[in-house]
């Protein structure tokens, strides 16, 4: 009887291990040095109409073991290699780029996606739909549009990392590092491009070709999947200040030849609808140190009017970028959005919310608190 | 009438017999005489000696197997010889054969045809008292009794004894007055049944057989030669007492005596091992706990049919419900401070005679995290030294399948950094990550076995040349990883930081199950071995007791003394699993000094 049972388990055993190996996928699984781990991926449009090229970016096996050992890497040699693949969709690219590595060409450790501000809206979509279908894709790597060639900005050597995807890697994703905290992960690109009443945007990265030095300090404006424009520093400044993100943003005022550092704080928006007509507001709760002025010893009514000049400078500059992007018809603040959450009814009357965006009336509130040295926030 | 009546069994009342005392020693008894040896046997005997002489003669034959039977042969005849005559002599009467029938003469023949041929068994025939010499027999076993005791308190005693003829007149009850009146040995009892008194002459008591009594006197002479209470080696505490148990039962329980000096300790003895007879003592406080709890203990125990019990490891299985699972349900400990404890908690103890290793049952997975050291430190002591325990078990247990996993299905998990390091450091490494944990693990097994084995000063070079040598060398090679070099060692460590020596064997079996599961299913497959692992500790109880207890079912009140330890005062019931019947271990009201400051109230000055 105990035999006909233990048999009878062995069976059973055997039949689940039968089936469920099959079933792992482990015959695909290679161990992370038998794979050429893409960390870069960059979208650009082919020469060939209604083509896309990818660029495959990953670090090379002496790189990396240089990397492991701590060791500095041969300077002569590139430590990434670039493999370009084109073709009409994600697949062929990746089949045109795979047949030029001999390792499998892994894609889930892809950090960044450089998208070129060239890239037409349907291939944009297509490429990212497609990347968001692929099983090992995990959703968060950031994104970043830039106008020149995809492969020179993500190739661009840097002396502050081993890996330029490392350099990026690390600019966008400590936000408290920065003057503003412009990493956005494809994620929330897709989820703001998808969602109804809110634009999707993007850091701008540009390259001085003499210097080679890179620069983060745009952001690229999207309708949808569609480049619309980008906003210049200080008009990046003022959309930082608008989304909460700045953190150390300076102005100086040549009136008092002060100078107000680390700007930072809070944002709240509300919006209200009154017969059709859309109201927006801003209220910035902002911070500041007073780094320098020309008296040298500050009173109490200087700060008090520093505040208030400082407050009117910011509010002129934000209501310059609201300005602009009311004019290029993109709602990068989710005005749309939060009129939705709070009105839905009213926002469904709206057939196209591009059209109402530059109607709505848009207000700014600055409170700007000045802190002097060594007080305590 | 048969079978609704019953055959009644008419036995003769006992006669009356005066007191009467033979010589055996004098003169050859009647009896004896009457013995007739079957005519065959002694032309059998001859013919065997002949032989054994005619090949004696003849080079190149072993005539062992001949003297051997030869041997065999006489003692068997003896063995007979003592059975006919005990027949004979009681075949008017009805008795057991196993009974003593009073006759020294007779015990001498049996003990020497039986036992006596041992050369550990001393068996000596004297006479008792000076003037009326009565005769008697004296059997011992050379070693495990003290021979000072069987000369001075018994064999001189009783030669010695002049008022021999007052003993004629208690007749069968001769043995009493001796009892009471002559031997000075501390413990002495009375038994007449043989099966009972050769296993106590073997465990180091003496027996004398005097003349005419029917009972034999069993003189606790036990002295074994024991090793001194040490300090224990496998279960080692930093503050704690340094005290071990011996391999002696009676040196176990005078230990354990010693700390709970209450009546209401009993220890229950039981005989297990149909040749061994070890002693087993189950230990429990009365009042504490729970009566149905010692039961089981004392019914699993009386089933245990063994020839021989050497090991208290032996028992486990019996004492487990689940005996074929990977984890230990049975707490084996050598501190007498560990037993104690458990005892004052509710739980039983169980000892055996020669094995230093007390089992304490029910225990529960928690209990083989528990160690001295936890409850002579501080709470925050012992709390810190639980969480690495749980910690170190998670590292050890994990640590190289999460690496498998990471590695070989889902890099895609793997921080950039990390992804980086580990990809640059495996360029050179030939194997796949799941080989490279076998290379290292199977090195890490043999180093410790080597350990175990090796004396201490040499085990020490060992792990030095094996950390060093083999780990730096490995690397060098490029065999393996220097990564794996980190998470094994973390992995050796981290497995071995349970207190309780056998609660490691199962992390260890069960780490490969892990890694398995890891390299084919990746971390779904250490989620999925973890959770089968989980409910099978869930469905592991013992005596009643479920084995993830307090977590499983929850008490909120015992979780005080888990992973972390709440202060003394907090800790005032005793575990709820164990229904003991005294459920309070302190008194309600525990003092605080600080809010009852007499000292203080007794400083002031009478006089402000």
């Amino acid at each position: 009887m105990m035999r006909h049972k233990f048999r009878r388990f062995g069976w059973k055993l055997a039949m689940l291990c039968t089936l469920g190996l099959p079933l792992t996928g482990c015959w695909d699984n290679r161990p992370v040095d038998y794979r050429a781990l893409v960390f870069t991926l960059g979208l650009s449009a082919s020469s060939k109409p209604h083509e896309l090229s990818m660029l495959f970016q990953f670090p090379t096996p002496p790189a990396m073991a240089s990397y492991a050992k701590g060791s500095a890497s041969n300077t002569s040699q590139s430590p990434v290699a670039d493999i370009k693949g084109h073709g009409k969709s994600v697949a062929q690219c990746f089949d045109v780029a795979q047949a030029q590595v001999s390792r499998d060409l892994y894609l889930g450790q892809i950090q960044l996606i450089a998208v070129s501000t060239h890239l037409s809206s349907s291939l944009l979509f297509r490429a990212l739909d497609s990347l968001e279908r692929t099983g090992t894709f995990d959703k968060t790597p950031f994104m970043f549009a830039t106008p020149q060639s995809v492969q020179s900005v993500v190739s661009v050597k840097t002396n502050q990392d081993a890996f330029p995807s490392l350099y990026y890697v690390n600019l966008f994703s400590c936000g408290h590092c920065q003057t503003e905290s412009l990493g956005i992960r494809f994620w929330q690109f897709a989820a703001d491009a998808l969602t109804p009443g809110v634009d999707p945007y993007l850091p701008e990265v540009l390259v001085n070709k003499k210097s080679q030095k890179m620069m983060v300090s745009q952001e690229a404006l999207y309708r949808h999947f569609t480049y619309v424009g980008s906003l210049n520093p200080q008009e990046t400044m003022a959309f930082s200040l608008l989304k909460g993100v700045a953190h150390k943003v300076n102005i100086y005022l040549p009136h008092l030849q002060a100078t107000l550092r680390a700007i930072h704080g809070s944002t709240h928006l509300s919006v209200r609808e009154r017969r059709g007509q859309v109201y927006a507001t801003f209220h910035l709760n902002l911070m500041t140190t007073l780094e320098g002025i020309g008296t040298q010893t500050e009173t109490a009514a200087q700060l008090a009017h520093l505040s208030k000049l400082s407050s009117t400078v910011l509010a002129h500059w934000c209501l310059g970028v609201l300005e602009k992007t009311q004019k290029l018809d993109v709602d990068p603040f989710g005005i749309g959005r939060k009129l939705d959450w709070r009105y839905p009814q009213e926002f469904k009357r709206f057939k196209h919310w591009h059209n109402e965006y530059p109607k709505v009336h848009m207000t700014v509130s600055v409170k700007t608190r000045i802190n002097k040295m060594g007080d305590i926030k | 009438m048969w079978p609704f009546t019953r055959r009644k069994h008419h036995r003769r009342p006992p006669q009356a017999h005066p007191p009467i005392i033979e010589n055996h020693l004098d003169a050859k008894s009647e009896s004896s005489q009457d013995v007739q040896t079957p005519k065959d046997a002694p032309v059998l005997m001859d013919n065997l000696v002949a032989t054994e002489q005619t090949l004696e003669n003849i080079s190149g034959i072993d005539i062992g197997l001949l003297q051997d039977l030869i041997t065999e042969t006489k003692t068997f005849a003896k063995q007979l010889e003592t059975l006919e005559h005990t027949i004979k002599q009681h075949g008017s009467v009805t008795q057991s054969l196993d009974v003593y029938n009073g006759s020294v003469e007779d015990a001498y023949n049996l003990l020497k045809n039986t036992v006596g041929q041992s050369p550990d068994i001393n068996i000596r025939r004297f006479f008792l008292g000076r003037v009326h010499r009565i005769p008697c027999v004296l059997v011992f076993n050379d070693g495990l009794a003290e021979n000072q005791m069987v000369d001075q308190d018994a064999i001189f005693l009783m030669q010695r004894y002049e008022d021999a003829e007052q003993l004629w007149q208690d007749g069968p009850q001769i043995h009493q007055y001796v009892h009471d009146s002559i031997v000075s040995v501390g413990h002495v009892t009375v038994e007449n049944r043989w099966t009972k008194l050769l296993p106590d002459m073997m465990g180091g008591n003496t027996l004398v057989f005097i003349q005419g009594a029917k009972e034999v006197l069993v003189l606790d002479t036990v002295k074994y030669p024991a090793r001194a209470i040490e300090t224990p080696d496998t279960e080692r505490a930093v503050r704690g007492p340094q005290e071990s148990f011996n391999e002696v039962a009676l040196t176990q329980m005078n230990l354990i005596r010693r700390r709970i000096k209450s009546p209401a300790l009993h220890f229950d003895q039981l005989s297990i091992g149909s040749y061994t007879k070890t002693m087993v003592l189950i230990a429990h406080i009365e009042g504490i706990t729970n009566p149905e709890l010692v039961m089981a203990v004392k019914r699993r125990l009386r089933g245990v049919k063994l020839d021989g019990l050497q090991y208290s490891a032996n028992l486990t299985p019996y004492l487990s419900t689940h005996p074929s699972s990977l984890f230990p349900q049975v707490r084996t400990s050598e501190r007498v401070d560990i037993v104690v404890r458990n005892l004052l908690l509710g739980k039983v103890a169980i000892l055996v005679d020669n094995t230093p290793y007390a089992l304490t049952v029910p225990s529960t997975f928690i209990d083989f995290y528990q160690t001295t050291d936890d409850y002579t430190a501080s709470y925050w002591d012992a709390s810190l030294e639980r969480m690495i325990r749980l910690v170190g078990l998670f590292v050890g247990l994990l640590l190289p399948p999460l690496y498998v996993a990471l590695i070989s299905v889902d890099p895609d998990l793997l921080p950039v950094k990390l992804v980086l390091s580990i990809a640059g450091s495996r360029q050179a490494v030939p194997f796949p990550p799941i080989l490279e944990v076998l290379i290292m693990w199977i090195i890490v097994e043999i180093l410790r076995e080597a350990a175990i084995r090796l004396p201490k000063e040499l085990s020490t070079t060992l792990g030095t040349v094996g950390a060093i040598v083999v780990g730096t060398a490995i690397v060098k090679a490029g065999i393996v990883d220097s990564v794996m070099i980190v998470i094994i060692t973390l992995t050796a460590l981290g497995l071995f930081t349970s207190p309780a020596y056998e609660m490691a064997t199962p992390w260890r079996i069960l780490f490969w199950v892990l890694i398995v599961a890891a390299y084919f299913f990746g971390l779904y497959g250490i989620i999925l071995a973890l959770l089968i692992i989980l409910a099978h500790l869930t469905s592991l109880e013992n005596f009643g007791v479920p084995y993830l207890s307090p977590f499983g079912p929850i008490r909120f009140r015992d979780l005080k003394d888990t992973w972390l330890r709440f202060p003394t005062s907090a800790l005032k019931k005793r575990p709820v699993y164990l229904r003991s019947v005294k459920t309070r271990k302190m008194g309600a009201h525990v003092p605080k000094p600080m809010k009852n400051p007499q000292l203080h109230t007794t400083q002031r000055n009478p006089e402000q």
